[in-house]
C-alpha cells in the first residue's frame, strides 16, 4: 500500500447501535493503516460527550441572539433531556424508555464486547482525529467543555468535505 | 526474532486487529506477533487485514481455545 489511505465518517446519529458501529469502523480503519476522522454532529455529539447532563454553558460560549424571553430556560431544559455519554445513548430498538440501554449494557459486559467508551479510547490511541461540529454544539446548547477530551477539533461542513473529497471511504451514519 | 504473543481470547471485533495494530508497531521489520483470539470472524478479518496493511500472513490455524494467527512484519517497501 502507498500513500496513506483515508476515511472520513460522519455520526450524525444518537443511538447507541449507530454510534457503536461507526466507532467500530473508526476503530478497525486506523488498525488497517488508514487516516480516520470521524465528525460527529447533531445528537451523533452525544457520543463524544462526557457522561450526564451538561453543566450550564458559559455566557460567552451562548448564541448571541437568544431570542424571546424564556429561551434561556428552553436551552436549559433541553439540555436536561439530552444527556451525553454512551451510558445514557438508547438503542435504536426496544428502547422502553431507559430500560433498553441498559440491558443492552448488560448484554455487552457478559459478552466482553467493547463498550462505546473503550471504542472511542482504543480509536483516540490509533489515532483516529474526532471533530465536533461547531453548528450542532450551539444549537443543541452543548458547551464546549462537555466533550470528551479525545476531540481536539471544532470545525463546519467545509473542514468535512475537504476531508471527504480526500478521502477512500466516505460514510455517513 | 522475537514473537510478541497478544491474548485477545474473549474479545470480539474490532478489539483483535486493533491489539496487532498496536503491537505490530512495537515489534521490528521480519518479527512476528502472535493472536490467540476465539471471534470466528477473524478468520476472515486478519486475511484482509493483513492485505491491506502488508504484513504477512504467516499462519491462521484452529486452535485448542479459538484461533491462533501468526503475522510477520513487513514494512511498506521492504
Amino acid at each position: 500500500m502507498g500513500e496513506k489511505k483515508k476515511m472520513a465518517l460522519v455520526l450524525c446519529a444518537g443511538e447507541l447501535d449507530r454510534a457503536l458501529a461507526c466507532m467500530n469502523i473508526a476503530v478497525g480503519g486506523a488498525s488497517m493503516g488508514m487516516a480516520v476522522t470521524v465528525f460527529c454532529t447533531f445528537f451523533g455529539l452525544n457520543a463524544v460527550r462526557k457522561d450526564g447532563v451538561a453543566p450550564r454553558p458559559k455566557r460567552e460560549e451562548e448564541p448571541k441572539r437568544v431570542g424571546l424571553f424564556g429561551a434561556r430556560a428552553l436551552r436549559r431544559a433541553f439540555a436536561r433531556l439530552n444527556p451525553g455519554g454512551g451510558k445514557y445513548m438508547n438503542p435504536s430498538r426496544f428502547s422502553f424508555g431507559g430500560l433498553g440501554r441498559r440491558l443492552m449494557a448488560r448484554l455487552m459486559r457478559d459478552a466482553r464486547t467493547a463498550n462505546l467508551d473503550e471504542l472511542i479510547e482504543l480509536g483516540s490511541s490509533l489515532g483516529v482525529k474526532f471533530v465536533a461540529c461547531t453548528t450542532s454544539l450551539d444549537a443543541l446548547g452543548i458547551p464546549r467543555d462537555s466533550l470528551r477530551p479525545e476531540v481536539k477539533e471544532l470545525a463546519g461542513v467545509a473542514s468535512f468535505l475537504a476531508e471527504a473529497l480526500e478521502s477512500d471511504v466516505q460514510l455517513f451514519i | 526474532m522475537e514473537d510478541k504473543i497478544v491474548d485477545c481470547i474473549g474479545l470480539y471485533c474490532p478489539v483483535p486487529i486493533a491489539r496487532a495494530a498496536e503491537e505490530i508497531k512495537k515489534v521490528a521489520d521480519g518479527d512476528t506477533v502472535t493472536i490467540l483470539a476465539d471471534d470466528p470472524g477473524v478468520e476472515n478479518d486478519f486475511p484482509n487485514w493483513c492485505r491491506v496493511t502488508g504484513h504477512e500472513l504467516v499462519s491462521l490455524e484452529k486452535a485448542e481455545e479459538g484461533y491462533r494467527i501468526v503475522i510477520k512484519k513487513r514494512s511498506p517497501g521492504s
